[in-house]
């Protein structure tokens, strides 16, 4: 009775979940394929309890081993969450090598737990969240078995006390039979419905944006691990532009008045990061602020609104954005051209330079949501005023290409090469327009030759390039002529799913434009880079792979807006659509933050009203389907019943003397076999014969005795009565012996089988 | 003598608790810390997480409890059992729930005292019996078994039951308590005697008197009696009945056992009922022995404890020896009627033969002729060869 040992394969199962949700969190995709299969391999080498394992001593000390080389990462730089989970990664392959009782299963499982919480902390994707909910029946079957492993062995151990370690005492363990796997397999399901249900409840009800930060930065947790994007341009540098397809923001641009989405496919929406106005012989930076009164900071609550300055323009769109993953500290917030508002629905410090119209943030890592009302500059009237105040570009070559550009368009120049302050529109676009037709695109461009100006490079020899060179050479030329310019760096959005409404940005859609500051103030964007490359290059890859791409992005869109970005707007969203009106429950939680105000009892009247006619008619149609159950249930064993009374005595004795039939019918029920009423038994036994013959064997030579006495006309012989008890026999010993997969117990023997 | 009582109906439930445990605590210690870092972070994953931390905590609760809320155990009457044998003490569990099956079920003894009542006394004389279920289904009954070695002969009494489960998720320990009194008889061990040392024994008197006859299967005449219905007419004496008038039959005799007593003779007590004293258990031990091996001779032992005036008439077969040996585990309980209560014992005839069995070996211990002396403080003169500490086995009948 001893091999059928309670073995919890399902802990296997669930460390490797756990396994692979941090590995989808943490994008270290190979370490968790080799974690893994050391778990498969070492499970199915160790086979459970009461496998093959190594010495424990050689399993402490390589525990132990684990756990100073995490001191030793600790000490030497800060053990977070990456750090951690490594540890625990390591621990739980040693673990997996030692599962000698039901205690070291029990460890396993807190590893892969802790596993889960250290994915949750680091990602909130949606293939992180799908992979810690499907952990979820997995768990608590491994729990539930644990369990009765656990008491199994408790009660074994108090056994072998209480009977002074006797070499003889009975052990405890039997096989328990399918009705046992049932039963587990349907509290298990019921529970993890409950679990999610109840989870979902206390999802929507858990207060938001109170206590944020209270107890440090941390647990933030992004979506994905890429930003894809930077704040510098290197155009010295050669090489592949990136082509990752790895989403970075989610983008829903509105009409600022109307509140309707706008966008659409073919419709492009260009997102200003960073504005570059330094050259450095090699690359665009940020540089210097010209104006540092400009800068305007301050650190916003969760969904307060900041006004960065109207600037004569007027509020055209709105722009919902998600980052998925911001980089911890200050970041870039990407923003049309020019910001008027600014909503941060994460919170964090914001800051804004009215000069270079650039939004930053400073804050945690993770996703980051905001919203920020755009409008479009008024053009001045009138003449334009002023001249290039910085120093006109230093390189000669690009300076003199500019002169022959603007001069072949028609455009004079003045002694310094500068073209006329009234004229300075029609020389941007004629720059951009001799970039756009005579220089190609190619994402692979060659570095320049020591001591070259990469720009001028790019103009005089290499004549291809990407976006960064098409800016950087504009930029350049527009300053060469007198006109100030700056590189600006960014994404465009490009791909409009129509499912949800909203553009997916991603890594391959960062971009680099030009604006030329044509006015006082007033700068228009301008790309160099031609529309059909850029159409060409960020339009969405065709093919059923990218079309299944395009629907996983769609559902995390989804993901990200339900849940990860579940907030006290959402819950209030959700309050009033549930009480069909103004909701004020998320004042209640407000109230908790010390701005308490009185609920709306009219409005918890008519949510307590809706909650009572919704549960009322669950239960009304709950009890009829009962109802009807019930009585079809009533009608079929009255059937039974009427087909079972017999009135003749002598057949009732018949009956009564092949009461091994009987007998054989309630052991096959109590091995989980049961035979249904309305199967005869030789129908029956050609099942059985599938899985055990020796069963159906004897169920056949039951059967046909049993047939004999009801329908045979006679009483049973003696003999064939003894032949009768003994293949009841030999069922009984052949149903006792069968091995099952399943743990039992020898104390627990079925004595009365459900009817 | 103790009761089994037996109950027309389910047992009612008296206690139905929540034990909150360790893991329970580490578990509502990480949830709240769930709590803390999706609040600090806004993390909505550790919102959702914190969510089935809470809700793993209600449904434990809740199916643990609905489970036991339908469960019934009943304890099955204990057969008695002998020191440093087995004990199974039997439960029936009844599950009667219509929907959810009740797992890994741990069934103890309580020590618990219900008020007004005495104390179950099942603690001197065992360890605690602890059964395991590992699935009752719905609208199911299983049996299951706590099989514990008796440490003390005498009389242990039980009271409550006690089911509890952690199932399904470990966090908290629901038991549920019943009322059952009931008792059982643990014999004292029976010494393993030196094989032969009763054919050593001599009879007093005349050795070759008549054997005892009483009425029973034999062939020798032994009187006439009443015709009753039933009985053989191959019986009935014929002539006898027609010179009497009415039938009679015939009866035959058998030939009555030895008769063998043991005298126990044993010091007054002076230390409490909850020390025992080991010379005096091991002389109650040999008493046992000494009995067993006469009963399977095929004497019939009586019992005659000296300074109690118990005396068990001599008697052969196995229910005689269950009487001895009950009187030996109950001889000195307090809760026992007092000396002299015992329904009087036929004296002894001239030849019966006597073992008797002291403490210690005291010699100027008066004895009848012919009788054994047996001590336990001498234990080279009477044990087996081998048997340097008692054999043990599982039915608690020692090997001879």
């Amino acid at each position: 009775m001893t091999q059928h040992r309670v073995r919890p394969s399902p802990v296997v199962v669930t460390a490797l979940l756990a396994v692979a949700a941090w590995g989808s969190a943490s994008g270290d995709a190979v370490r968790a394929a080799g974690v893994a299969a050391c778990l498969i391999v070492f499970g199915l080498a160790t086979g459970g309890v009461g496998g093959r394992m190594p010495p424990r001593w050689l399993v402490n000390s390589l525990v132990l081993l684990a756990i100073l080389d995490a001191v030793r990462v600790a000490l030497e730089r800060s053990l977070g969450v990456d750090e951690f989970a490594r540890f625990l990664l390591w621990v739980l392959i040693i673990k997996m090598l030692d599962r000698r009782r039901p205690r070291d299963e029990a460890q396993l499982l807190s590893l892969s737990v802790s596993l889960a919480f250290g994915a949750a902390l680091t990602s909130n994707s949606l293939a992180t969240g799908l992979l810690l909910l499907a952990m979820l029946p997995t768990l608590g079957a491994a729990v539930m078995r644990h369990q009765i492993a656990s008491a199994a062995e408790r009660v074994a151990d108090s056994r072998r006390r209480a009977l002074n370690e006797r070499a003889d005492a009975p052990e405890v363990g039997l096989v328990a039979g399918r009705q046992f796997r049932r039963d587990l397999r349907r509290l298990n399901t019921i529970c993890v419905a409950g679990v999610c249900l109840l989870s979902a409840g206390v999802f929507v009800l858990m207060p938001r944006g109170i206590g944020m930060d209270r107890f440090g930065r941390w647990g933030n947790a992004g979506v994905g691990r890429v930003t894809g994007f930077s704040s510098k341009v290197d155009v010295g540098l050669g090489g592949l532009i990136s082509e990752s397809q790895t989403p970075v923001l989610d983008l829903t641009v509105f009409d600022a008045h109307r509140g309707v989405r706008l966008g659409g496919e073919g419709e492009v929406f260009y997102l200003r990061g960073a504005a570059l106005e330094t050259y450095t012989g090699r690359a665009w930076i940020v540089g210097a602020q010209p104006e540092p009164a400009a800068e305007q900071s301050g650190t916003l609550p969760a969904g307060a609104r900041q006004e960065l300055g109207a600037g004569g323009a007027e509020r055209e769109t709105r722009l919902s954005i998600t980052i998925r993953n911001a980089p911890p500290g200050p970041s870039h917030l990407f923003t049309n051209w020019r910001p008027l508002t600014v909503t941060v629905l994460d919170g964090g410090r914001v800051s804004y330079n009215s000069h270079t119209g650039v939004v930053m943030r400073d804050g945690q890592g993770g996703k980051f949501r905001y919203e920020v009302e755009c409008g479009r500059p008024r053009q001045p009237r009138g003449a334009f005023w002023r001249r290039l105040e910085r120093p006109a570009f230093p390189v000669e070559g690009v300076r003199r290409r500019a002169i022959d550009i603007v001069e072949a368009a028609g455009i004079e120049t003045d002694e310094t090469g500068n073209v006329p302050l009234n004229r300075m529109r029609e020389a941007a676009i004629a720059i951009r327009t001799e970039l756009r037709t005579r220089y190609s695109y190619t994402l692979d461009s060659a570095p320049p030759p020591p001591g070259a100006d990469p720009i001028e490079h790019f103009l005089s020899v290499s004549r291809a390039g990407h976006c960064e060179h098409f800016a950087s050479a504009m930029a350049a030329m527009c300053r060469s002529v007198g006109i100030d310019a700056r590189v600006i760096t960014g994404y465009v959005a490009v791909e409009y799913s129509a499912a949800t409404g909203h553009y997916i940005v991603r890594e391959s859609n960062a971009h680099a434009w030009v604006e030329v500051e044509e006015g006082p103030g007033y700068w228009q964007a301008h790309d160099p880079t031609a529309p059909t490359d850029l159409r060409r290059l960020h339009a969405p890859r065709p093919g059923l792979l990218a079309r299944a791409s395009r629907f996983l992005d769609a559902l995390e869109y989804a993901w990200i807006t339900s849940v990860v970005g579940f907030d006290s707007s959402s819950r209030s969203s959700l309050f009033a659509w549930a009480g069909s009106g103004e909701s004020h429950a998320p004042r209640l939680y407000d109230g908790v933050a010390g701005d308490f105000d009185a609920p709306d009892w009219k409005w918890w009247g008519r949510v307590f009203g809706n909650a009572l006619v919704a549960s009322s008619t669950v239960l009304a149609v709950g009890m009829g389907v009962s109802a009807i159950v019930r009585r079809v249930r009533a009608a079929r064993a009255a059937r039974a019943k009427a087909r079972a009374t017999i009135t003749d005595p002598e057949l009732r004795a018949r009956i009564q003397q092949a009461s091994f039939y009987a007998d054989a019918l309630v052991l096959l029920n109590a091995a989980g076999m049961g035979k249904p009423d309305h199967r005869p038994p030789e129908s029956h036994a050609r099942i059985l014969d599938r899985t055990d013959p020796a069963i159906a064997h004897e169920l056949r030579a039951i059967a046909s005795l049993f047939y004999v006495a009801r329908f045979g006309g006679r009483g049973l012989m003696p003999a064939e009565l003894e032949a009768a008890r003994a293949a009841l026999s030999r069922l009984r010993r052949r149903i006792a012996s069968v091995p099952g997969d399943e743990p039992g117990y020898p104390d627990s023997r079925t004595i009365t089988p459900t009817p | 003598m103790i009761a089994h009582p037996k109950h027309a109906g389910p047992l009612p439930a008296v206690r139905r608790r929540y034990h909150l445990h360790l893991p329970g605590v580490v578990y509502a210690a990480v949830a709240v810390f769930t709590a803390v870092g999706a609040i600090n972070s806004q993390n909505n994953l550790l919102f959702w997480l914190f969510g089935v931390a809470v809700a793993g905590l209600i449904l434990s609760g809740f199916v643990s409890g609905s489970a036991l809320m339908g469960v019934q155990v009943e304890r099955e009457p204990i057969a008695e059992s002998a020191v440093g044998g087995a004990v199974v003490i039997r439960y029936t569990v009844r599950n009667r729930n219509r929907f959810v099956p009740a797992c890994a079920l741990t069934i103890t003894e309580s020590q618990a005292v219900r008020r007004g009542h005495a104390a179950p006394t099942w603690t001197a004389h065992l360890p605690q019996p602890m059964a395991f279920v590992a699935h009752v289904g719905p609208r199911q009954a299983v049996h299951a078994e706590a099989i514990v070695s008796p440490t003390r002969r005498g009389e242990a009494t039980f009271s409550r039951i006690t089911v509890s489960s952690a199932f399904p998720f470990g966090l908290t320990r629901k038991s549920v308590t019943f009322e059952q009194p009931q008792g059982a008889i643990v014999h004292p061990s029976p010494a393993p005697i030196r094989h032969g040392l009763l054919r050593t024994l001599r009879p007093r008197g005349d050795g070759n008197a008549a054997a005892l006859r009483s009425a029973g299967v034999g062939g020798e005449y032994y009187g006439l009696r009443e015709y009753s219905p039933g009985d053989s007419h191959r019986l009935i004496a014929w002539r006898a009945s027609a010179r009497t008038g009415q039938l009679v039959v015939r009866q035959t005799s058998r030939p009555a056992p030895r008769r063998l007593w043991i005298v126990l003779d044993l010091a007054p007590e002076t230390e409490s009922h909850e020390t025992a004293d080991p010379l005096r258990e091991e002389a109650v031990s040999l008493a046992a022995g000494v009995a067993t091996a006469a009963f399977e001779y095929g004497y019939a032992v009586g019992l005659s404890i000296g300074g109690r005036g118990t005396r068990l008439a001599a008697r052969s077969g196995r229910s005689a020896l269950r009487a001895l040996l009950t009187e030996l585990a109950l001889f000195d309980a307090p809760s026992l009627s007092p000396p002299g209560g015992q329904p009087a014992a036929p004296p002894p005839g001239r030849s019966d033969a006597f073992v008797v069995i002291s403490e210690r070996n005291a010699p100027g211990l008066l004895m009848p002729g012919g009788a054994m002396k047996l001590s336990a403080d001498k234990p080279e003169a009477w044990i087996a060869s081998g048997a340097g500490q008692k054999a043990q086995s599982p039915d608690g009948v020692p090997g001879q």
